[in-house]
C-alpha cells in the first residue's frame, strides 16, 4: 500500500507525532498513476511536490529528443522553482514511473504552515537540496572545461576547433539540468 | 533612510518578499557585527572555511576567483546593498571566491551561530530569512542555467567561453549583484 504520510521521511524525522499530524492536515495529497505526466516542460510552474511514495522520472526535451536526467525518490522535492520565481515555467518533464503519491506544496500550504516546525524543516531540506544542485552544476561545468583543455594540450590541438567538443561535452554533462 | 533599512527594503523587493517584513530584516541585519574594512582588505578568502554571511550596506566589493589554471581572475563587483557568502553556511563548503573591499565599504557580518539560530527559528524572522535564502539560491541556479544555455546556443571564441564560464560559475555561487 502506498505511503500516504510524511512520517519516516528524512526531513521530518525530528518531528513529534502531533506536529506530523498537523502537517498532514494542512497538506493536500496528489496521486499519479504509472505513466501519468506530473509536470510538462514549458508549462507555468506554481507549485512543488514532496514525493511520499513511488518514483518519478525527470527528462528534458532537447533538439535531439528527450534526455533522461534522473529520478525523484520519496522524501525528495521536485518543481520548487515555481515557489520562488514569479512567472517561472517547468524546465523539465516529470513522469510517474510507478503509482506515486505526493504532497502538494503551493502558496496556500506555505501560508497555512507558516510558524510550524514542519515548514522550517521542509525549507531547510530544500535549501540543502538547492545548494547541492548548484554545486553539481558548477562542478560539471568546470570539469567539462578542464577536460577539454587537458585534451587540447595533450594533443597540442589548436584551441579553436576544440570549442565544439567542449560545448558538446558540457551540453551532455548538464543536459538534464539545462 | 538608514543603510540597514535600505538594504532590507532592497533585498525583500529583489526576492519578491513583502515590504511588511522590512523591520524584521532590518533588525536581523542590525544584530550582525558591523565591520568597516579598509580598501584592499580581504573580507573572505577563496578556499577558507565559510563561517559568516555578509550584508554589504555601503560601498563595493571585488570578487575574485581562481580559474582552472589557478590564476586569480576578477569575477564581479558587488555594490551595496546586497547579501553574499550564504552558500558556504548552507552546505558547509569552503569559500568559492575571495572578496576584497573597494573604497569605503561597510559590511554587517552574521556568524554561524546567529545564522543557525535564525534558520532553525519557527517565528516570522526565521521564515522570512529562509525564504530569502531559498529565493536567492533559486535565482542563482535559474540564472546560471539560463546563461549556460545561452553560451551553448551561440558561437564564440575560446576566450569568450573562458570569460562566460567564469561569470556563470560566479552566478551559480551567488557572486553577483542582486536585483
Amino acid at each position: 500500500m502506498a505511503r500516504q504520510s510524511v512520517d519516516g521521511l528524512r526531513p521530518f524525522r525530528a518531528l513529534p507525532p502531533d506536529e506530523l499530524a498537523e502537517l498532514e492536515r494542512m497538506a493536500a495529497r496528489v496521486h499519479f498513476e504509472l505513466g501519468q505526466p506530473v509536470f510538462r516542460q514549458g508549462e507555468p510552474a506554481d507549485h512543488a511536490l514532496l514525493l511520499l511514495d513511488g518514483r518519478l522520472s525527470v527528462s528534458v526535451q532537447t533538439d535531439r529528443g528527450p534526455r533522461a536526467v534522473g529520478d525523484v525518490w520519496p522524501g525528495e522535492v521536485v518543481g520548487e522553482s515555481g515557489l520562488f520565481l514569479a512567472g517561472a515555467v517547468r524546465n523539465a518533464n516529470v513522469l510517474a514511473e510507478v503509482d506515486s503519491v505526493a504532497l502538494l506544496i503551493d502558496q496556500e500550504f506555505l501560508d497555512k504552515a507558516r510558524g510550524t516546525r514542519a515548514l522550517a524543516l521542509a525549507q531547510q531540506h530544500l535549501m540543502a537540496t538547492t545548494a547541492r544542485r548548484i554545486r553539481a552544476t558548477n562542478l560539471a561545468m568546470r570539469k567539462a572545461w578542464q577536460q577539454q583543455r587537458a585534451e587540447a594540450s595533450a594533443t597540442q590541438d589548436v584551441p579553436a576547433p576544440g570549442r565544439a567538443g567542449f560545448r558538446e561535452r558540457l551540453s551532455k554533462m548538464l543536459g538534464g539540468i539545462l | 533612510m538608514s543603510a540597514t533599512i535600505k538594504a532590507a527594503r532592497f533585498l525583500l523587493a529583489a526576492h519578491g518578499l513583502g515590504a511588511e517584513l522590512e523591520d524584521e530584516l532590518a533588525r536581523i541585519i542590525d544584530d550582525c557585527f558591523s565591520h568597516h574594512p579598509e580598501p584592499g582588505d580581504t573580507i573572505c578568502q577563496e578556499g577558507a572555511p565559510a563561517q559568516d554571511l555578509y550584508f554589504l550596506l555601503q560601498g563595493r566589493v571585488q570578487v575574485r576567483m581562481r580559474d582552472y589554471l589557478g590564476i586569480e581572475q576578477d569575477l564581479a563587483v558587488l555594490t551595496a546593498p546586497t547579501m553574499f557568502g550564504h552558500m558556504g553556511l548552507i552546505d558547509g563548503s569552503t569559500r568559492s571566491a575571495s572578496c576584497i573591499a573597494l573604497g569605503d565599504a561597510r559590511v554587517n557580518i552574521m556568524d554561524r551561530d546567529h545564522y543557525e539560530s535564525l534558520v532553525g527559528n519557527t517565528g516570522p524572522a526565521g521564515d522570512m530569512f529562509r525564504r530569502l535564502l531559498l529565493s536567492a539560491m533559486n535565482r542563482q541556479l535559474t540564472t546560471g542555467n539560463q546563461a549556460l544555455r545561452n553560451l551553448l546556443a551561440r558561437p564564440g571564441g575560446e576566450s569568450d567561453d573562458a570569460r562566460a564560464l567564469r561569470r556563470i560559475s560566479g552566478t551559480l555561487e551567488g557572486w553577483e549583484q542582486e536585483g
